[in-house]
C-alpha cells in the first residue's frame, strides 16, 4: 500500500466532478477529500501502481461528461417532448 | 477533380454553419480500451473515438470539412446551423426504442407446480413431495391469474409454464391453454405458449397437445453427458439421455423451431465451453445462451469473489463466442443469444424484449410471475429470492389483490423509479447505457439496494466486459458480417 | 434500341380540320363504328382504301395514296412502330406528334412539369422555368384513354409537386379512377411534403398502389444541399419523407451515385437504416449520362466498378436490416456477385441499349443494360459473363 495525494484546482474542476470520478474507484480504495485554499486535495492508499494516473484521467473524463450534460440538457428535454407527442410514426 | 459548370455553386456555398460553431446533442462515453472510447448517443448510435477526438468533439473544435465531423453529424452527436432535422429524427428514434415499455407486460410466467423429478443442488425452488396438491397451482388460482394476464395492454402475450417440472401438473396446463384461448376470442392478442420442461414426461399426449396449440418447448441442456448429469442429477442418473431424447422427439414431431434449450453455467462448465457448444450442434440446436453464474443459485457471495466469478465467466463466454464465430466462418449459422441481444441494441433502431437489459427495469413491466399459490412476483429471480426467505419483490396475490393493486404497488413503483439507469450514479453518463439495463432484483440480492453501487456490481462488470468485447469484434469487417447476420 | 417518343417530320397529305391539338387513342381497325371514329386515330401500315370519319389517319408506309380524306398524315419513320391502344398528341400546326403512351412499354412516364425548385448537378432532365401548365390538362385527357391492363405508369418532372397541391392530387385521383389496376410511381424531391397538408391530401386519395420516389443523396445536409444546389433541401426532404410515412403513403428513396457522394454511400445506408427504416424501397442508381450529368461529366463520372465495395457495403447494410433494396442502371457484370440479386432491369425500354459485346453474354436476359446515351461512356470493366 502506497499513500498518494492528488490536488485539483477548484477553478478548473468542480467538487461534483471530482466526487463523481472517485465514486467509480470506490471498489479499489477509499478517499479523503479536503479543500485546501483553492485546491481540492484527495488522499488515498493503494497498491495499484497507476492508480493516481487513472484517477487523474477519470477526473478529466468526468469533466467532459459534465460539459456534455450541461450543454445538452435543453435539447434533451426537447427531444423527449417530441418523442412522446403523438406522431403516428414508429420506426 | 474537375469543377462543375459555371452555373453551379460549390459545396462550401451550401454550408450555412460557421466552422466550429455546432451544438452538442445528448451523448455519453465510456472507456473502451487503451486510449479509446465508445461514444454513444441517446438512441444507441455509436462511434469509437480516441481521446483527442473525444476532446475536440466536446470542446467544439472538430473541423467541419473532416469525415469525423460528418460522421458525428450523420449519427446525431451534433447539429449545426445548416440543419436541425436531427432533433425530429432523434425524437422518432427515441420513441421507437421506448415502444417496448409502453406495450407493457408481454411475458407471463405461470409456476404450475414446485414438484420436480430432479434434485439439482442449485435449484432453490423445487420440492419433492408425496402430497400432490400442496405445491400445485389450482384451477382457481390459474383462472384469477389469467384475468390479470389479459388486463395487460400488450398486443402480444406469451404465457410460459414453469416449475418445478410443469408437466407434472399437465392437467392445469391444458386448463390454462384452453381458458386463455377462450378469453382471447374477445381480447384478440397475439397469444403464444411456452412450456419450460426437463422433457422427462414428454409423451405422445403432450406432443399432440403442443402440436394442436402451437406450443413451444424450452428445456435445459448443460453440455455433454457427464456435465449435464452432474449438474442435473435425477434418480436413475440418466437425465442427459432423457433430455436429448425429448429434444429429438420434439424436433421430429413439432419442428425444429418449436424446441429450444438453455444452459446453466456452473463451476464445472467453465473449462469446457467448446464441448458444451458441440453438444448443442450435435442435437441440431441453432443457438446457445451462454448464461452467467446466477447469484441466486450459488447463494449470494461477497463482493470480491463475485467479481472473480465474473472474470472467470467472461473468459468462458469469450472462448465460447470465439468458437461460435469459427463455426459460423465454417459456413454454419449458429447464434449466441446474449450477444445477439446486444447486437440488436447496438445495430438496430429497436430495443429487445430481454427482461434483464431494460430501463425502466423489465421487472413486472416486461415479465411477471404467478407462483403456484397465487403470489405474484416481479420476476423469476424475485420468486427465487422469496424462496430463500426474502419476499421484498412479492407484489401481491391473485387471490386478494387487483390488477391495480399489483402493478401500482409501492414496492414496484419505487423499485422502477429508483432503479432507472438514466438517474443511477455511474449509469446515467455511461456510454453503454443505451445497450444496458437495470436489474433491481440482482442488486438488491447482492447489495441490499435496488440501485446498487456499480463499482461493486457483478451485473455492471459483466455487461461492460461483454459490450466492449462485442464492439471490438465489430471492428473486424469479416466478423462484423457474421454478427450483423445475427441481428433480429 | 432507342425509341423516339416524338417526331416533327410527319407530312400532312390532305387538309387539316383540327385547329387545336388532338389527344387520342390509336386503332388499327378501319371498320370502327362511325360514332367512335372522330375520337380515334387510325393507323394503316399498307396501301388500302382509307375509310372516312377518323379524327386522324396515320400512314405508316411510303407508297402513293389516292384520295386521302381530310386529316391524313404520313408518319415519320421514327414513330411508325405505333400500335393499337397507343395514345398520341397531334399538333395540327407543324404536324408534330408526341407519343404519350405505348401499350408495349415497360413503363409509361408522364412529364408533369419541367419546372423545378432544385438544380441537381447530375440532373438528366435539366429544369426549364416555363409555363407548362397545359401538361396537366393533357394528362387528365390522356389517362382515360390508357389501357386498363397497364401494369404501371409514372409521373415525373421537373418537380412534380410544383404543379400545385390541387392539380397534384387531382392527377393521382384521376389515375385511381381511370386505372384502378395500375400502379402509380411519382418522382418528387419530397421538399414540398415538408408541408403536412400536401401529404394528407395525397393520402386521402387512397390510391390503390402508389409509390413516391424521393432522392436522398447524402447522410448530412451540406453534401445533399450541394448536390441538389438548394440550401435547406436536406431537412425539407427528410421532413417530407416523415410526413408521407406518417400518412402511410409508400415512399422509395432514390440515390444517384457519382464522384461527389460515392464515398459516403455506406454511411448513407447506415443513416437510412437508423432513421428511415420504414421507407418501402431503396434504389441505388447509376448515373444517367445526359443533361447536367453529361455537361458535368468530368466532375461526376465514376466507373461503377470503382465504387463496387461501397455499393456492396451499402446494399448489405440495408438488406440485413430487412429493407427492400435495388440496384438500378448498372450492368450486371460490374455489380459484385454477392449483391447481383439486387440488380434489376430499371431502364425504360425506349432508352435502353446494350453494347455489341453484350450479345456474347449469358446474363444479358437478366441484365438491365445501359441508357442509350451511356453507351459512349461505359464502365471499363464490362465483360460478358
Amino acid at each position: 500500500m502506497t499513500k498518494h495525494e492528488l490536488s485539483f484546482d477548484v477553478r478548473v474542476f468542480s467538487l461534483e466532478t471530482i466526487k463523481r470520478a472517485l465514486y467509480r474507484y470506490q471498489d479499489k480504495c477509499s478517499f479523503d477529500i479536503q479543500l485546501r485554499d483553492s485546491d481540492i486535495v484527495i488522499a488515498f492508499e493503494s497498491s495499484i501502481e497507476d492508480m493516481a494516473d487513472r484517477i487523474k484521467r477519470e477526473v478529466l473524463d468526468q469533466d467532459l461528461r459534465d460539459t456534455i450534460s450541461k450543454q445538452t440538457a435543453n435539447v434533451r428535454q426537447l427531444i423527449l417532448a417530441n418523442a412522446f407527442s403523438n406522431t403516428g410514426l414508429i420506426g | 477533380m474537375s469543377p462543375l459548370g459555371k452555373r453551379f455553386k460549390l459545396v462550401d456555398d451550401f454550408n450555412q454553419a460557421e466552422n466550429h460553431d455546432y451544438h452538442l446533442l445528448p451523448s455519453r462515453f465510456a472507456g473502451l480500451d487503451d486510449g479509446r472510447y465508445l461514444l454513444s448517443n441517446e438512441v444507441g448510435e455509436y462511434l469509437v473515438v480516441d481521446r483527442s477526438q473525444l476532446e475536440s468533439y466536446v470542446k467544439k473544435a472538430v473541423d467541419q470539412d473532416s469525415d469525423f465531423y460528418h460522421d458525428l453529424k450523420s449519427k446525431h452527436f451534433l447539429f449545426d446551423d445548416d440543419s436541425n432535422v436531427a432533433i425530429d429524427l432523434l425524437a422518432l428514434k427515441y420513441r421507437t426504442k421506448a415502444l417496448r415499455t409502453s406495450q407493457f407486460t408481454s411475458l407471463h410466467l405461470f409456476v404450475v407446480t414446485l414438484r420436480c423429478d430432479y434434485t439439482c443442488q442449485y435449484c432453490q425452488v423445487s420440492r419433492q413431495t408425496d402430497d400432490k396438491h400442496a405445491f400445485d397451482m389450482s384451477e382457481e388460482t390459474a383462472r384469477k391469474a389469467l384475468a390479470l394476464v389479459f388486463r395487460s395492454p400488450s398486443p402480444a402475450i406469451k404465457i410460459e409454464f414453469q416449475g418445478g417440472e410443469p408437466l407434472l401438473n399437465f392437467n392445469l396446463i391444458q386448463y390454462v391453454v384452453s381458458e386463455a384461448k377462450k378469453l382471447n376470442e374477445t381480447h384478440k392478442r397475439d397469444l403464444q405458449f411456452v412450456i419450460t420442461s426437463n422433457l422427462s414426461f414428454l409423451d405422445d399426449t403432450v406432443l399432440a397437445f403442443c402440436q394442436e396449440h402451437g406450443i413451444h418447448l424450452s428445456t435445459s441442456l448443460d453440455g455433454n453427458e457427464a456435465l449435464h448429469n452432474s449438474n442435473r442429477p435425477r434418480p436413475g442418473k440418466n437425465s442427459y439421455e432423457i433430455t436429448v431424447k425429448g429434444i429429438k422427439n420434439a424436433q421430429r414431431f413439432l419442428g425444429r423451431d418449436k424446441i429450444g434449450a438453455l444452459m446453466t453455467t456452473t463451476e464445472k462448465s467453465l473449462s469446457q465451453v467448446r464441448s458444451i457448444i458441440d453438444t448443442y450442434l450435435e442435437h441440431n440446436l441453432d443457438c446457445i445462451f451462454l448464461r452467467p453464474l446466477s447469484p441466486y443459485g450459488f447463494a449470494v457471495k461477497n463482493h470480491q469473489t463475485q467479481k472473480y466469478d465474473i472474470d472467470r465467466w467472461f473468459e468462458f463466454y469469450k472462448e465460447g463466442l470465439d468458437y461460435i464465430l469459427e463455426i459460423n466462418r465454417q459456413g454454419h449459422h449458429f447464434v449466441e443469444v446474449y450477444t445477439q441481444i446486444i447486437l440488436t441494441k447496438l445495430l438496430s433502431p429497436f430495443n429487445t424484449g430481454y427482461v434483464d437489459l431494460q430501463s425502466p427495469s423489465g421487472a413486472a413491466i416486461a415479465a411477471i410471475v404467478y407462483n403456484y399459490d397465487g403470489d405474484v412476483y416481479a420476476s423469476d429471480e424475485a420468486r427465487m429470492l422469496a424462496e430463500m426467505g426474502d419476499r421484498k419483490f412479492r407484489l401481491g396475490s391473485v387471490h386478494t389483490d387487483s390488477y391495480e393493486d399489483i402493478w401500482l404497488s409501492d414496492v414496484l413503483l419505487d423499485t422502477l423509479e429508483s432503479s432507472l439507469s438514466e438517474s443511477a450514479p455511474m449509469c446515467h453518463d455511461c456510454g453503454f447505457l443505451p445497450y444496458c439495463g437495470t436489474d433491481p432484483v440482482y442488486h438488491y440480492a447482492t447489495q441490499q439496494d435496488v440501485v446498487g453501487h456499480k463499482a461493486f456490481s457483478g451485473f455492471c462488470a459483466k455487461n461492460m466486459k461483454i459490450f466492449k468485447h462485442v464492439i471490438k469484434l465489430l471492428e473486424d469487417p469479416d466478423t462484423k458480417k457474421i454478427l450483423t447476420n445475427w441481428v433480429r | 434500341m432507342m425509341i423516339r417518343l416524338s417526331a416533327k417530320d410527319n407530312a400532312a397529305l390532305s387538309a387539316m380540320t383540327h385547329e387545336e391539338p388532338l389527344i387520342a387513342k390509336i386503332t388499327v381497325n378501319p371498320n370502327l363504328p362511325n360514332g367512335l371514329r372522330s375520337q380515334s386515330v387510325l393507323i394503316i401500315h399498307e396501301p388500302a382504301a382509307i375509310p372516312d370519319g377518323f379524327g386522324l389517319v396515320l400512314l405508316a408506309f411510303d407508297g402513293e395514296i389516292a384520295n386521302a380524306p381530310v386529316n391524313t398524315v404520313r408518319l415519320s419513320n421514327d414513330i411508325r412502330y405505333l400500335k393499337e391502344n397507343d395514345v398520341i398528341k397531334f399538333y395540327p400546326a407543324g404536324c408534330k406528334i408526341n407519343v404519350l403512351y405505348r401499350k408495349e412499354a415497360n413503363v409509361n412516364t408522364f412529364l408533369l412539369t419541367e419546372r423545378c425548385n432544385s438544380f441537381c448537378i447530375m440532373c438528366s432532365q435539366p429544369p426549364r422555368d416555363i409555363d407548362d401548365s397545359y401538361l396537366v390538362d393533357d394528362i387528365l385527357e390522356a389517362l382515360p384513354l390508357i389501357h386498363p391492363e397497364t401494369p404501371e405508369i409514372g409521373f415525373s418532372g421537373g418537380e412534380t409537386t410544383l404543379i400545385g397541391n390541387d392539380s397534384f392530387t387531382r392527377l393521382i385521383q384521376a389515375a385511381k379512377n381511370h386505372l384502378p389496376n395500375t400502379s402509380l410511381h411519382i418522382l418528387s424531391n419530397g421538399r414540398n411534403f415538408n408541408n403536412l397538408d400536401l401529404a394528407i391530401k395525397v393520402s386521402r386519395v387512397q390510391h390503390q398502389d402508389l409509390m413516391i420516389g424521393i432522392p436522398l443523396y447524402a447522410d448530412y445536409s451540406q453534401l445533399h444541399d450541394f448536390i441538389v444546389q438548394a440550401d435547406g433541401a436536406f431537412d425539407e426532404t427528410i421532413r417530407g419523407i416523415l410526413n408521407l410515412k406518417r400518412c402511410q403513403v409508400p415512399v422509395e428513396i432514390r440515390v444517384v451515385i457519382h464522384q461527389e457522394n460515392y464515398h459516403r454511400l455506406p454511411r448513407l445506408a447506415e443513416f437510412i437504416t437508423r432513421n428511415l427504416l420504414f421507407v418501402d424501397h431503396v434504389a441505388l442508381m447509376g448515373l444517367e449520362m445526359i443533361g447536367f450529368a453529361k455537361s458535368n461529366q468530368q466532375a461526376l463520372w465514376i466507373d461503377p466498378y470503382d465504387y463496387r465495395h461501397e455499393l456492396q457495403d451499402a446494399v448489405e447494410t440495408m438488406a440485413k436490416a430487412g429493407m427492400k433494396v435495388s440496384i438500378y442502371n448498372t450492368p450486371f457484370c460490374v455489380v459484385p456477385e454477392a449483391i447481383r440479386c439486387h440488380a434489376v432491369k430499371s431502364i425504360s425500354d425506349w432508352k435502353n441499349d446494350y453494347l455489341d459485346e453484350c450479345s456474347k453474354c449469358s446474363a444479358k436476359q437478366q441484365c438491365g443494360g445501359f441508357f442509350s446515351w451511356n453507351l459512349s461512356k461505359p464502365s471499363l470493366h464490362i465483360q460478358p459473363l
